[in-house]
């Protein structure tokens, strides 16, 4: 069901749910959206209120008397309102039996949400003779009704609903209802209300600038709702809330927000790291630990202790990722198989295709690769009972295949490469040996070609699941090539020509080995050094559980 | 046969460790660990490959897509996407 259209696509929308259901949409550019989660379409975020005002005069003779203003606003089906009028309209009655109201401002039809169609009213508001305090709902009118008339006296009014102009310390409240601003791309709910943060203004005073709408008001966000950070050469890109802190996210600090309720009466604000974050699609929690990248790379953050967390692989962030393009990067957590996974550009000049992925509980690394995909985009959705992580591939949402479903047309090609191994001296006894243990894989049946980043043939064949272990002398980087075609009959394969051992994974007993100690090599008393690269394609689960060397340490 | 005069026994892989050159700390260090994971203690497995996510009602997008939100409503789990070059946002349920 499509929603909406938003003109600027440039960056992407930030969504957040209010306590009361509705959806609430940002993308910094366009007026942002609600919506409900029922209707075929979003509606605009607030209301505009009135910008001229309802002409009001007394007629008759009775018992009017005093001076008033009269404010107008509208209301949409659901009881929202907008702010009021701007000034509103004197009215001085002298014994008169009613108040005449003309002209009464009417929404523009950039404002549907107010429409006659879908329900909007024009509600009237005046004061009683002699105070400026409180405003009493005196009549409201269906939208495209443009008089009315009220013959209520001031204790009349003073029955009816009452709205004070401000609230008793001094803050807005007939105009607090002032809409979200467009300005702010992100969106997120905190303790009752909504925050914004995130401006697309080009005026640097904004840049250290967050809102806050009114407690369980998410349009109500009057400018008085705001906060301003300290200069410090840096820009709000984002928010983050963690348990009763909200911490404020720019590109090379993050603060720490903290409030008992009322933001304006008592928000405090402290620095508490010196990493940032790039956008606010960048971070992702594990419990209460947040996980984060900023353009000094990946790290986490528990309450104010931040720790980096990419050493292990730094010559990524340093030298390999394209930190000029990181308006798509973003962060996800995969809760099944406890991942957190950087979606970032290697290279440069194409969108996310790599994710440097991180096993939380085992403190790993690895590159996850997705070739020619873009993977612009992800989150978490729960899918036959389990939190699943959900990635955008270019304009397909996927996830990774679950064992337990057939869906074996995705061949993913894998590498392993391990550091270099001294080797012992030639020596009779000492044996170079390769050893793997494996879960063995039976052969399977899978479409030509089938590649999870391009489209498989119709047609199928029976795959033996293999892995081809290539071996690299004294540093170079080109792998052995055997001299002989030959089988080991140890689950070892090799072709005449063709570079590397290649392991069938068929093999019930889940192991092989061969031989690496260079008896047909002349050149063996010369070699100093040996690394192993493992390398595939597979569309099964496949296992290695253990290598041994033997023969170099 | 007699037993090798060393061997290099990798059981607890190490996951990848790019940032140290050719030699590697530890001997289960990778340097090269694209696709495989390390999901328990002792073990790499390789990454799943992806399948497409199943909806209530065939749905296809023509651009990337660039956000997703999901969220529950009514005992299900619907999503809101946004679409790159078009601007269209549009919500859907997952089967």
């Amino acid at each position: 069901m499509s929603l909406h259209t938003f003109s600027d696509t440039s960056i992407p929308m930030t969504v957040a749910r209010a306590q009361t259901g509705e959806i609430y949409m940002h993308n910094g550019n366009d007026r942002p959206q609600r919506w409900d989660g029922i209707t075929a379409a979003t509606e605009h975020s607030g209301i505009t209120a009135p910008t001229t005002e309802v002409t009001a005069a007394g007629s008759g003779s009775g018992s009017l008397s005093g001076s008033y203003t009269v404010y107008t606003r509208f209301i949409d089906d659901d009881g929202i309102p907008s702010n009021f009028s701007p000034s509103g309209t004197s009215l001085t009655l002298a014994s008169d039996a009613q108040v005449d109201y003309s002209s009464i401002p009417q929404p523009t039809a950039g404002e549907p949400r107010v429409s006659l169609a879908n329900g909007g009213q024009i509600q009237l508001w005046r004061n009683t003779d002699g105070q400026e305090i409180t405003w009493y709902l005196d009549a409201t009118v269906d939208t495209g009704t443009t008089v009315a008339t009220s013959t209520k006296t001031d204790a009349q009014l003073q029955a009816s609903t009452a709205l004070r102009f401000y609230t008793a310390d001094g803050y807005p409240n007939a105009m607090r209802f002032t809409p979200p601003a467009t300005e702010y791309k992100v969106i997120v709910n905190h303790m009752d209300r909504m925050w914004f943060a995130g401006t697309t203004s080009t005026d640097a005073d904004d840049r250290n600038t967050i809102m806050f709408s009114e407690a369980n008001e998410p349009e109500s966000v009057p400018s008085v709702n705001s906060l301003t950070l300290q200069e410090d050469g840096d820009e709000i890109v984002g928010l983050m809330p963690i348990g009763p802190y909200l911490y404020i996210l720019k590109r090379r600090h993050i603060y720490q927000l903290a409030t008992s309720g009322d933001p304006r009466r008592d928000a405090s604000v402290v620095l508490v790291a010196d990493r940032g974050c790039l956008n606010q699609r960048c971070w992702t929690r594990v419990e209460s630990t947040a996980f984060l990248l900023d353009e000094n790379g990946a790290y986490v953050m528990k309450g104010s202790e931040v720790q980096a967390l990419d050493t292990p692989v730094r010559n990524f962030v340093t030298d390999q990722i394209d930190w000029d393009d990181h308006a798509l990067y973003h962060v996800a957590k995969d809760a099944d198989q406890e991942l957190v996974q950087f979606f970032v550009t290697l290279g440069s000049g194409q969108g996310p295709r790599h994710a440097l992925t991180y096993h939380y509980r085992l403190n790993r690394w690895s590159l996850d690769s997705f070739a020619s995909f873009d993977a612009k985009a992800s989150g978490e959705a729960e899918i036959s009972g389990v939190m699943r992580l959900v990635i955008a591939h270019n304009s397909q949402l996927k996830i990774a295949n679950d064992a337990t479903v057939s869906h074996y047309d995705s061949m993913v090609p894998f590498t392993y490469k391990l550091g270099e191994y001294r080797l012992l001296p030639t020596h009779r006894d000492n044996v170079r040996r390769f050893s793997i243990w494996f879960d063995p894989i039976s052969s399977f049946s899978i479409y030509a070609g089938a590649q999870e980043d391009s489209s498989s043939s119709s047609s199928s064949f029976t795959h033996t699941q293999t892995i081809r272990v290539k071996v690299y002398w004294n540093g170079s980087s080109t792998a052995e090539t055997p001299l002989l075609t030959q089988d080991n009959e140890k689950g070892v394969t090799t072709t005449a020509g063709t570079a590397g051992y290649v392991v069938d994974l068929s093999n019930t007993e889940g192991f092989a080995s061969f031989r690496f100690d260079g008896g047909l090599d002349t050149d063996a008393l010369n070699y100093k050094t040996v690394a192993f690269e493992l390398s595939g394609n597979t569309s099964r689960p496949l296992n290695i559980h253990r290598i041994e060397i033997d023969g170099v340490q | 046969m007699k037993p090798p005069l060393a061997t290099v026994t990798i059981s607890d892989f190490n996951g990848l460790v790019s940032n140290r050159g050719r030699f590697p700390e530890t001997p289960s260090d990778a340097l090269t660990q694209t696709n495989i994971r390390c999901l328990h203690k002792g073990g790499l497995s390789a990454r799943k490959g992806l399948e497409s996510v199943s909806f209530s009602t065939a749905v296809s997008y023509t651009d990337d897509l660039i956000s997703i939100y999901f969220y529950d409503y009514s005992a299900s789990t619907q999503y809101i996407v946004s679409e790159d070059a078009n601007g269209i946002v549009d919500a859907e349920t997952l089967a």
